[in-house]
């Protein structure tokens, strides 16, 4: 194991010094999402929004449930495979995952756990928040190159990717 | 380049290293077998592969880049933290397979034993070179893909099958050559079907009755870039791309037939 991070840090140290012959060269890498809204605690109940980056799929009875990255869970009665609707979106800053049981949604919002009540699934009720549950990660989940966090630009939501100058960060 | 290649050759060698810590798993033959493509019970949902989230009976497990954390769902509006497992490694996602639990890390695949739900025991791990990597699995196999590239850290993409039917040794028991794989799932209507998320090269279906070396591509649809993958009842495919949610009529497997898409706008 120990190895293993060794040889990996090796590798990390190869790959800055590949990268270092190539001046001011534009590379492929991730910047951070910041949100953009005031309170990102706010979770909102939509009729329903346009699908954007779709991160995950969730089977629920007769529901299908997307995650759209950073944004929140669209909810589509699907009853009808051939002709899914939506009935309703949940707005839940920085969500990349969820898993429902009962009922009830369990996601993430940035560093908190929100609960959400979908007994009627087109209604979708705020039940609960756990405070302080997931790491803030300065990062994004791929290797590679990205532009540091700066954390007076607000909360890190989300990773896109895009062409990096002279990247300071890597992972 | 030849250190890079030097390490690379270090990093594969490391990676045919698999190792078992802790001894024997005694499978619980009463278990409910719990299949990604199945529901474990009436009231929960199932993910794709993907997935950081997944709920086994009332205890909902969650990853993040650095913890498996455990939560009892008990009081459905308040659940409770358990346990918290700092990993000290990537982790990518989570998979519950018949009392086991498949965390596709980094550096490999960890298994875990969770006879007792709220306290995962590490039976096994599996270590490759550097990747992202999701997994799922059936009893006797788990299969892993290595998706490499800059963003990765690694430099192979591929199918890793495991031979898992001895947790004390884990095997490689084959590997397929891939271009941008993602989430993979073991198809509902045909056990011996695995599909294969295989990005911008499309959907893949391995027949895998042969599992091992001498497994078969049967089925390649290269007209979708796809991410994730969900075999669901009704013979119902659903498939996650970068351009929306397909879904697919696969009462033959291997021959799709779109139903309906939900368009990226």
């Amino acid at each position: 194991m120990k190895k293993a991070g060794i040889a990996f840090l090796v590798l990390c140290t190869a790959g800055v010094m590949v990268s270092c012959d190539k001046d001011k060269e534009q590379v492929d890498g991730w910047k951070p999402i910041y949100s953009t809204e005031a309170n990102t605690e706010t979770v909102e109940m939509k009729a329903s929004e346009p699908l954007v980056n779709p991160g995950r799929i969730y089977v629920y009875e007769n529901y299908l449930m997307v995650n759209d990255e950073g944004k929140g869970i669209h909810i589509y009665d699907n009853s009808n495979q051939s002709n899914p609707t939506e009935v309703s979106f949940i707005d839940i800053p920085g969500n990349m995952d969820f898993s429902v049981r009962n009922n009830m949604i369990y996601a993430d919002n940035i560093t908190d756990m929100v609960i959400v009540d979908i007994t009627d699934a087109s209604q979708p009720v705020f039940k609960n928040r756990i405070k302080d549950i997931f790491p803030v990660q300065q990062f994004p989940d791929e290797f590679g190159a990205f532009e540091c966090v700066d954390a007076s630009r607000g909360t890190v939501i989300g990773w896109e990717k895009t062409k990096l100058e002279d990247p300071k960060c890597f992972r | 380049m030849k250190k890079l290649r030097l390490i690379f050759a270090g990093a594969f060698v490391l990676g045919a290293l698999a190792s078992c810590e802790k001894e024997e798993v005694t499978t619980n033959e009463d278990e409910v077998q719990v299949m990604p493509t199945t529901k474990d019970q009436a009231s929960s949902g199932y993910g794709g592969s993907l997935s950081q989230f997944t709920i086994v009976d009332n205890y909902l497990y969650t990853i993040d880049y650095r913890t498996l954390n455990i939560f009892l769902l008990d009081n459905a509006e308040n659940p409770a933290l358990t346990e918290s497992i700092d990993m000290g490694v990537g982790m990518e996602t989570v998979f519950a397979e018949n009392g086991r639990l498949f965390v596709g890390a980094n550096d490999g695949v960890h298994i875990f034993d969770i006879t007792d739900p709220r306290s995962p025991q590490e039976v096994c791990e599996f270590n490759h070179v550097t990747s992202c990597d999701p997994v799922v699995a059936n009893d006797n196999y788990a299969f892993a893909t290595l998706r490499g590239g800059t963003e990765c850290g690694g430099s192979l993409s591929q199918l890793d099958i495991i031979d898992i039917s001895d947790l004390d040794n884990p095997q490689l028991a084959g590997e397929q050559f891939l271009m941008n794989p993602y989430g993979l799932g073991l198809s509902n209507v045909d056990p011996n079907i695995l599909y294969v998320c295989d990005g911008y090269t499309g959907l893949k279906a391995y027949d895998i009755s042969t599992s091992g070396w001498n497994i078969e591509m049967v089925m390649e649809k290269g007209d979708i870039d796809a991410l994730d993958v969900i075999s669901d009842a009704d013979n119902n495919l659903i498939v996650l791309t970068r351009g929306g949610i397909y879904q697919y009529d696969a009462t033959n497997p291997v021959d799709l037939v779109e139903k309906s898409v939900i368009p990226v706008q």
